[in-house]
C-alpha cells in the first residue's frame, strides 16, 4: 500500500543546511545556556549554515541538472495520462530566489552579529536561519501545502526578530507585524482553499492543467478566480503592497536596523517567490484576470510609496516607504501578463528587478546601520545627518550614493536603470500603456527623493553639527559594505545578469 | 460508529453523575441563610468588587499557551501516524522521529532558558 | 482534498442515516445551537469562550458519528484545544471580568454591522437553498478499505512528507518567537528571603510588630484600626493597601450591623423559609 518517497537530499540542501544550522545552534544552547564564551560558536554555526546553503545553491546551479523530489506518481487518470508531480523542484527560478535570500540574510546576519543580536544570539540566529530556510523552501515549493507552510516559515520569524529590540517600540512593531501576518495568513489560506476546491488538486502543475482544460464551467473559474484574488491579497501583506502596507513604516522604525534590512531584502524575496510560484506556476491559465489585478496593485503601490517617501525626513522611514514603492516595481512586470504565454517573460523581469533591488537595498542599509551606530540620534537619525558625509567618510558615502543611484535608476547605477527598463518592457510589449505611463511618472518621483538624499552627501557640512565622530567599522560590517558595493558594481558592469537572470522556461 | 459507543457511554455516565451530585445536593442539603453567613470570615478582608488588574493574566501565560499549541499540532500528526503505523513502514518512523526531535530541540531551548519557570 | 470530501460526504450521506445517528443528532444539535447562541449573546467574554468550546465539541462528535473520525479528532484537538487556548489568552489579555462595551467606537458601526449581517444571512440562505448535492465520489471507497485516518496517514507521510517536515521548522519558530515576545531572562540571581530580611533590617524601618488592628472588632478585623490608649484609631495598624483603597472601617461602623445579626440569631432558623437572607 505504501511507497517510500524518494528524497533527493542534494536538491533539498539549500533548505536543509540552514535548518541544520538552527538545530545545531539550539543544541549548543541547550547544552550550555548563557555561556558567553560560546557566542562565537553560535555565530560560526549560523554563518556556516548560510554559507553551506549558498554553496549548495552554487553547486546546483553549476551542475545544472533538472532535479525534482518528493513526487507523487502519475498514472492513468480519468482524463488520460497523469504525469508525476513533485513538491519540490530545482529550477533557475528556485536557485535565483534562494541565492538572493541567502546572500541577503548573510549580509543582515553579519550586520547584526555584534549589534542588536549580541544580547540574544540564539533566538536571533535561529529565527534568521529559519526564515532563510522558509524562503528557500518557498522558492522550490510546487504544491499548495508546501507553499503555505514555507511562506509562514519565511515570514513568521520576522515577528520575533523585530521584537528583539526589547523596548516598547520594538514590542509594538512586533505585535503589529504579528497581527498583520495572522490576518494575511487567513486570507492566503482562504484563497488557497478555494483554488483547491475549484480544481481538486494540490500540486501546482496539476492545478494549471485542470484550469487550462477546454470545457471549464463558469463556477469553477469563478471560485478559482476568487481564490486567486484572496491569495494575492494574503501575499500582498508580505510584500507590503498597497493597501496591505500599513504595517511597514512602524515595523521598520521599531525594528533593529539590520532586521529592517532583513525585512526589506529577505521578506520581500519571500513575498515575490510566493506570488511567482502561485500565479505563474499554478495559475498561468488565469493570467488574463490576475494580470490586471496585479497591475493595478503594483501601480497603486509604486505611486503611494513614492509620494509618501517624498515627505519623509527620518532615514529609516524613508527607506520603509521606498521599499513599498520598490515592491510595486517588483510586481509591475507581472501585471503585464495577459495570457499564459506572456507569463515567463514577466516573471524573468520581476526576478531580475528583485536581484537589483536586493543588492542596492543591502548597500544602502549597511551605510544607514553604520551611521546610526555613530550618531547620537541612533536609529531615529534624519536625512540632514547625512550632510557632508562624503568629506568625513568618503567610502561609505560613495557606497550609499551608488546604492541610491541604483534604487533610483540613474547613471552610474546602471543596474537599477536596466532593471527598471526590464520591468517596464513587458508592459510596453503587451500594450498595458496606462500602467507603463504611471511607471514612467514614478521613475521621476523616485529620482526626486533619492537624489535629494544623495545631494546631501556632498553638501558642505552645516554650522550646527558637532565634532564628527570617526567611524569604527567592524570587520563584519566592512565585509558587508564591500560585498554589497561589489555586487552593485558587478551588476552595473554586467547588467545583462539583471536583464536575463532567467531563461524563459518556468518550472 | 461502533468504536465510539464506549466513549459515548462514558460521556453519558459522566454527564449523569455530575447532574446527579449537584441535584442531590440541592434537594437533600439543608439551606440556611443569614447575614452572618454572607459575611467574610472573622479576619478575612472585605471582598473587593474586582482585582486590581481587572482579572488580567500575566503575558507569561502566552508562552505556556504557545507550547501547548505546538504539542497539540504534534499530536494531530501523531494520531494518523499511530493509527496507520503498522502499514506505514520504517521510512515513516524515521520521518516522525525527525519531526519529534526537531520540536523537542525547541522545547529544550525553552526549558533551559527558564521559560517554564514561573516566578 | 480528503477533508473536503468528508465534508461533502457528511452533507450528502450516501446511505440513509441509522437510528443511532438520528438520535444522536437530535441530542447534539440543540445543545450545539444553544451553545452557539450563547457564544453570540453572552455578555461576558469567558461565558462566550466556554460556549464556543461546547460548539466545537458538539461539531467534533457530529463528525465522528458521520464517519469522519480524523476530522472529528482534529476538531477536538485543534479547535477545542488550541484555538480555545488562544481565545482564552485573548480573554485574559482583556481581563476575565471585562464585559462587552456598549459604546460605539466607530459612528454608525452597529447599523452597518446589522445591515451586513442581514446581507450575509440572505446570501447564505440563497446559496444553501440553491445548492444541489450530488452523490459523493469515492468517499465510501476511502472509508472502507484501510479507513479514513490511515488514508490521511498515507497522504501526510508519503505524498506530503516535505510539507510535514517543514512544519517542524515552523513549530521551532513558533516556540522561539513566543520566547522572544514574552520571556525576559533573569540576569541577576533571584533575591532570597534571607536577603530580603537583611535588607529590611539595613533599611532601618519599624522592626517591632505594628500595633495590632481591631481589638474590639467582631469580624473583618484587618480593616478595622486599633484604638490607641487615648481612644483614637491608629492608621499604622491597618494594611497600607487597604488604606490606599479607602477600605478602613471605623469601630463604630462595624458595631452597627451587630444588632441585626443578634436579632437573627434570636429567631429560630431551621425552617429554611428565609432563603437568601434579609439582605
Amino acid at each position: 500500500m505504501t511507497r517510500v518517497p524518494s528524497v533527493d537530499w542534494v536538491a533539498l540542501a539549500p533548505v536543509v543546511a540552514p535548518l541544520l544550522g538552527v538545530v545545531l545552534v539550539l543544541v549548543v544552547d541547550a547544552v550550555a545556556p548563557r555561556a558567553a564564551r560560546l557566542a562565537r560558536v553560535h555565530d560560526a554555526l549560523a554563518v556556516a549554515g548560510l554559507v553551506a546553503a549558498g554553496a549548495a545553491v552554487t553547486w546546483l546551479a553549476v551542475d545544472g541538472a533538472a532535479r525534482s523530489t518528493v513526487c507523487v506518481p502519475g498514472g492513468d487518470g480519468e482524463a488520460g495520462l497523469v504525469l508525476p508531480s513533485c513538491s519540490y523542484v530545482v529550477s533557475d527560478l528556485t536557485l535565483t530566489l534562494q541565492a538572493i535570500a541567502v546572500v541577503g540574510a548573510l549580509g543582515c546576519l553579519l550586520l547584526a552579529v555584534d549589534g542588536p543580536a549580541a544580547a540574544d544570539r540564539t533566538p536571533h540566529h535561529v529565527l534568521l536561519l529559519s526564515a532563510v530556510a522558509g524562503v528557500a523552501a518557498l522558492a522550490g515549493a510546487r504544491d499548495l501545502a508546501t507553499l503555505v507552510i514555507a511562506l509562514e516559515t519565511a515570514s513568521l520569524p520576522a515577528v520575533g526578530l523585530v521584537a528583539l529590540r526589547r523596548d516598547a517600540q520594538g514590542a509594538q512593531a512586533g505585535i503589529t507585524l504579528l497581527l498583520t501576518a495572522v490576518a494575511s495568513l487567513g486570507l492566503l489560506l482562504l484563497g488557497v482553499a478555494l483554488i483547491h476546491a475549484a480544481t481538486g488538486e494540490l500540486h501546482l502543475d496539476r492545478i494549471a492543467t485542470a484550469l487550462s482544460g477546454p470545457d471549464l464551467s463558469g463556477a469553477v473559474l469563478a471560485v478559482a478566480g476568487l481564490g486567486t484574488v484572496l491569495g494575492v491579497a494574503g501575499i500582498g501583506f508580505k510584500l507590503s503592497a498597497v493597501p496591505f502596507h500599513l504595517w511597514t513604516p512602524d515595523t521598520y522604525a521599531g525594528a533593529p536596523l539590520p532586521i529592517a534590512a532583513f525585512l526589506a531584502v529577505v521578506s520581500k524575496t519571500a513575498g515575490l517567490a510566493a506570488v511567482v510560484v502561485l500565479l505563474a506556476l499554478g495559475l498561468p491559465a488565469l493570467a488574463g484576470s490576475w494580470g490586471l489585478v496585479v497591475a493595478v496593485l503594483a501601480a497603486v503601490t509604486v505611486t503611494v510609496g513614492n509620494l509618501v517617501a517624498l515627505r519623509q525626513r527620518v532615514a529609516v522611514r524613508l527607506l520603509a516607504w521606498s521599499t513599498v514603492a520598490q515592491a510595486g516595481w517588483v510586481l509591475l512586470p507581472l501585471g503585464a501578463a495577459v495570457d499564459a504565454a506572456s507569463v515567463p517573460t514577466a516573471v524573468a523581469a520581476s526576478v531580475g528587478y528583485l536581484v537589483a533591488y536586493a543588492a542596492a537595498t543591502l548597500a544602502v542599509f549597511t551605510v544607514v546601520v553604520l551611521l546610526a551606530r555613530h550618531h547620537p540620534a541612533g536609529e531615529e537619525h534624519t536625512l540632514a545627518d547625512y550632510r557632508g558625509l562624503a568629506r568625513r567618510e568618503p567610502v561609505a558615502a560613495a557606497v550609499l550614493g551608488f546604492g541610491l543611484a541604483c534604487l533610483a535608476g540613474l547613471p552610474p547605477g546602471v543596474m537599477g536603470l536596466v532593471a527598471k527598463l526590464v520591468a517596464v518592457r513587458p508592459l510596453v510589449d503587451n500594450g498595458v500603456w496606462v500602467i507603463a505611463v504611471i511607471a514612467a511618472v514614478n521613475v521621476v518621483l523616485g529620482v526626486l527623493y533619492y537624489l535629494r538624499w544623495g545631494a546631501l552627501l556632498v553638501a558642505a557640512p552645516g554650522a550646527g553639527d558637532g565634532a564628527p565622530v570617526t567611524w569604527r567599522v567592524r570587520p563584519a560590517e566592512g565585509l558587508v559594505l564591500g560585498g554589497a558595493a561589489a555586487l552593485c558594481v558587478a551588476f552595473s558592469v554586467l547588467p545583462q545578469v539583471v536583464a536575463g537572470v532567467l531563461p524563459g522556461v518556468l518550472r | 460508529m461502533s468504536p465510539y459507543v464506549p466513549i459515548l457511554v462514558l460521556l453519558g455516565i459522566a454527564f449523569a453523575f455530575s447532574l446527579l451530585t449537584v441535584g442531590l445536593g440541592m434537594i437533600l442539603g439543608p439551606r440556611r441563610y443569614g447575614t452572618a453567613k454572607m459575611e467574610a470570615y472573622e479576619s478575612g478582608i472585605q471582598p473587593t468588587p474586582r482585582a486590581v488588574g481587572g482579572g488580567r493574566f500575566p503575558v507569561k501565560y502566552y508562552l505556556v499557551a504557545m507550547l501547548f499549541i505546538i504539542f497539540d499540532i504534534e499530536g494531530v500528526f501523531l494520531l494518523p501516524f499511530a493509527v496507520a503505523f503498522d502499514s506505514l513502514g520504517m521510512f515513516a518512523l524515521a520521518e516522525m522521529v525527525l519531526f519529534v526531535a526537531t520540536v523537542f530541540v525547541a522545547y529544550a531551548y525553552v526549558w533551559r532558558r527558564g521559560g517554564l519557570e514561573w516566578e | 482534498m480528503t477533508s473536503a470530501m468528508q465534508l461533502s460526504g457528511m452533507l450528502a450521506a450516501t446511505d440513509p442515516p441509522g437510528t443511532a445517528e438520528t438520535a444522536l443528532f437530535w441530542v447534539l444539535a440543540p445543545v450545539t445551537v444553544v451553545a452557539a447562541c450563547g457564544l453570540l449573546f453572552a455578555r461576558k467574554a469567558v461565558h462566550a469562550a466556554l460556549s464556543m468550546a461546547l460548539v466545537m465539541i458538539g461539531l467534533g462528535v457530529a463528525y465522528l458519528v458521520h464517519d469522519a473520525p480524523f476530522l472529528g479528532a482534529v476538531q477536538v484537538f485543534v479547535y477545542t484545544g488550541a484555538v480555545m487556548m488562544l481565545f482564552l489568552f485573548v480573554v485574559m489579555l482583556i481581563g476575565v471580568s471585562a464585559a462587552d462595551s456598549l459604546v460605539e467606537t466607530i459612528k454608525g458601526q452597529r447599523l452597518v454591522a446589522v445591515v451586513l449581517g442581514l446581507g450575509l444571512v440572505l446570501l447564505l440562505t440563497g446559496a444553501i437553498s440553491q445548492a444541489t448535492l450530488d452523490e459523493t465520489v469515492g468517499l465510501v471507497a476511502v472509508n472502507e478499505d484501510p479507513g479514513n485516518v490511515t488514508m490521511i496517514a498515507f497522504r501526510i507521510f508519503d505524498d506530503y512528507v516535505w510539507a510535514f517536515e517543514l512544519t517542524g521548522a515552523l513549530l521551532i519558530t513558533a516556540a522561539l518567537g513566543a520566547m522572544v515576545l514574552t520571556h525576559r531572562e533573569r540576569l541577576t540571581p533571584r533575591t532570597t528571603q534571607r536577603q530580603l530580611a537583611a535588607d529590611r533590617i539595613a533599611e532601618g524601618a519599624v522592626k517591632a510588630p505594628l500595633p495590632a488592628p481591631g481589638v474590639f472588632a467582631r469580624h473583618n478585623a484587618v480593616d478595622t484600626p486599633a484604638l490607641l490608649p487615648d481612644g483614637t484609631p491608629s492608621e499604622a495598624s491597618v494594611n497600607r493597601v487597604l488604606r490606599a483603597r479607602g477600605q478602613v472601617r471605623s469601630a463604630e461602623e462595624t458595631a452597627a450591623p451587630t444588632a441585626v445579626i443578634q436579632s437573627e440569631f434570636a429567631e429560630p432558623l431551621g425552617d429554611g423559609t428565609e432563603e437568601g437572607g434579609s439582605r
